[in-house]
């Protein structure tokens, strides 16, 4: 398993050994991979203050030759200390053009340690070199803030675009001839232009008429 | 020959009762442009705080606004029908009847424009459309065909009306002098000549040929609006067709609501007769058969299919949350009327009228179950919006704004016909001239 190192970060200026990056911090292709959030909690009175948390963190590792992902959410509650974040639901999906595809059928968990693990499917379509983007996001949730976190994986089935043909897409590859259909739309409107300033001249015509009678 | 005098001058002065300016009108006038005032103080708010007071959100982007302009290109097709091809085929009993066609075609079309603006937020944005506007889109097409069609539908009704202006500026004395003028401006000369008369019947028929494709095309693309999009609901090939015999029953519908009304108001009984509500009723019935036809087909088709989408959406429309209205308008809007209309007692002209309110007041809601249900069943559905961005439901204000565009028509339904003959005068007096000679 590759290792993450230590990252830190602080709280209110309090220098903390914690695994993780600063918010920015989405892509990590061999390290540890993780996301900082904060939240003031304000208005949540319902939750005890020790199941508070402040700031939440994913960690995110992974095993290449099982392509295995091991997720841990953590985070610091109301009385400043680190706990793990658990039974959190972790919405673990894949990026597609018209929104995300969840990776596991059943939603997924964190145990008690807060940590998670998932084999990711082979199948999975990626780029010409199967390579996708993964998002891992704490689901929605009053007593921590929803940690998200993106990475991009080169363990899909590398695709070829450019002989993909169109079946199942709800696009066109290929566009219609719309050449051929300004064409005729030209024609035609043109056409009704004629034919309509035509009109206008035979009714002018008839002015004329009368008047000279 | 003073026999046939007579007869001319008693024409006039049935078919000319209605032009004169009473006070009736002018209260009827007056009480339309409160109305529309306080319709347009909600297009004021509409305009200062933005499309968010209506109900149209993330998910329903087109809602009642939508579905009044696809009325309203429907309710203006009863110009091609009445006005085009029963006059092309040669139905002599349809004469009295074109103008009043004309009159509805022109008004429907004129504003069914307000409705698309309405839809835009802001008025100026429609410029947006001739500026920025893609050859390849039908929102393009659909804006050029539909001043196409209201132009063709202005000369239809503006060409026969030439001799009548020019009869009513020689014979009406006791109107005001502007009133006067225009008859003068619009009679262009008519003398009544052969040559006068020929030009005429040639711009006729070049019009009424060019109605039948443009307003055929102006429904089609109408139609194309909705499904040339991939959705559930309008992902549809009968589409076309559909939208255009829908068209037919909403134009009869609008047809015999405005001949009734005219008849009564202006004292037409011997000009539109029970023979024409008799008519008008076996064709409204051929009509609704071709409509229910094409309707089964566009419902039953994807029911028996149930793909995933598709039946979300069909659930909806025939068992779920729209399924009351959705019954009530196929049965008292289409499948009732149809059925009543086959017997003589309801070819009447009171009967007639009642059903018609029934299919004309249906006809906009199937308009409202085609455009709303729709939106509101996407293929990728947001997650976690609040629940009053997936379902739509029209806001007083949106209400009163579509209220102001139907009072609109009313207002240019109530002018033409108090400015203008309903039936064509110098037409009724040729056809009983002939009649006599005959």
């Amino acid at each position: 398993m590759e290792d993450c190192g230590i990252l830190k970060s602080g709280n209110e200026g309090t220098e903390k050994p914690l695994n993780m990056l600063q918010r920015n911090c989405t892509d990590c292709h061999t390290g540890i991979i993780s996301y900082y959030s904060k939240s003031d909690l304000q208005g949540i009175d319902t939750i005890t203050p020790g199941e508070k948390f402040i700031h939440t963190w994913l960690v995110c590792t992974r095993e290449e030759s099982l392509k295995e992902i091991y997720i841990s959410a953590s985070g610091i509650n109301i009385n400043n200390d680190t706990l793990p974040v658990k039974n959190a639901l972790v919405l673990v999906v894949v990026q597609r053009y018209f929104g995300w595809m969840p990776v596991n059928p059943k939603p997924l968990f964190t145990d008690k340690s807060g940590n998670l693990s998932i084999i990711m499917p082979d199948n999975i379509k990626g780029d010409s070199s199967g390579r996708y983007k993964l998002l891992i996001r704490l689901a929605d949730e009053r007593s921590y803030p929803n940690g998200k976190l993106k990475i991009n994986l080169d363990w899909g089935e590398p695709l070829d675009y450019s002989s993909y043909s169109d079946h199942g897409r709800i696009t066109a590859v290929i566009e219609p001839p719309f050449s051929c259909l300004s064409a005729t739309s030209v024609l035609v409107f043109f056409t009704t232009c004629i034919l309509i300033s035509y009109v206008f001249y035979l009714i002018f015509k008839m002015r004329r008429k009368g008047s000279a009678e | 020959m003073i026999v046939q005098e007579e007869k001319k001058n008693i024409i006039i002065k049935d078919l000319t009762r209605n032009i004169r300016l009473t006070n009736r009108f002018h209260i009827w006038m007056g009480f339309l442009t409160l109305c529309l005032i306080f319709c347009l103080f909600a297009y004021y708010k509409q305009i200062r705080y933005g499309l968010g007071v209506t109900g149209m959100r993330d998910y329903v982007s087109w809602g009642i606004y939508i579905s009044t302009f696809i009325f309203f290109v429907a309710t203006s097709l009863t110009g091609m029908l009445i006005c085009s091809i029963l006059v092309l085929l040669g139905q002599k009993w349809i004469a009295p009847l074109v103008r009043i066609s004309e009159i509805i075609a022109l008004s429907f079309a004129v504003v069914a424009g307000l409705a698309i603006i309405a839809d835009m937020g802001h008025p100026e944005r429609l410029l947006y459309i001739f500026i920025y506007g893609r050859f390849k889109s039908p929102v393009l097409w659909d804006v050029v065909l539909l001043i196409v069609y209201t132009i063709i539908c202005l000369l239809l009704y503006f060409i026969p009306l030439i001799p009548d202006a020019a009869l009513l500026h020689e014979r009406s004395t006791d109107i005001p002098s502007w009133q006067r003028k225009t008859y003068r401006f619009l009679s262009f000369n008519w003398k009544g000549s052969t040559e006068q008369n020929s030009l005429m019947a040639k711009a006729m028929k070049i019009l009424l040929i060019m109605i039948i494709p443009a307003a055929l095309a102006i429904h089609t693309i109408t139609s194309w609006l909705f499904a040339l999009t991939p959705r559930a609901g309008w992902n549809s090939t009968i589409f076309g067709p559909y939208f255009v015999t829908g068209a037919f029953v909403t134009g009869v519908s609008a047809m015999v609501l405005v001949m009734y009304i005219f008849r009564k108001i202006y004292g037409l009984k011997d000009y539109i007769t029970n023979m024409h509500f008799d008519k008008i009723a076996r064709l409204f019935v051929l009509v609704s058969l071709i409509y229910l036809y094409f309707s089964i087909n566009k419902y039953i088709v994807p029911a028996y299919k149930m793909q995933k989408y598709e039946s979300v959406y069909l659930h909806e429309l025939v068992a779920g949350r729209y399924a009351p209205l959705f019954w009530t308008i196929q049965i008292t809007g289409l499948i009732l009327p149809t059925i009543l209309l086959l017997f003589n007692f309801f070819r009447k002209p009171l009967q007639l009228f009642i059903i018609s309110i029934f299919v004309f007041t249906g006809s906009w809601f199937i308009r409202y179950l085609i455009v709303v249900p729709v939106m509101e069943n996407p293929f990728l559905p947001a997650q976690n919006l609040p629940e009053k961005f997936v379902s739509y439901t029209p806001t007083p204000v949106e209400t009163t704004i579509t209220i102001g565009i139907f009072i609109v028509v009313i207002m240019i339904i109530s002018i033409l016909s108090k400015l203008f003959p309903v039936i064509p005068v110098y037409q009724t007096i040729e056809a009983t001239t002939n009649e006599t000679a005959d």
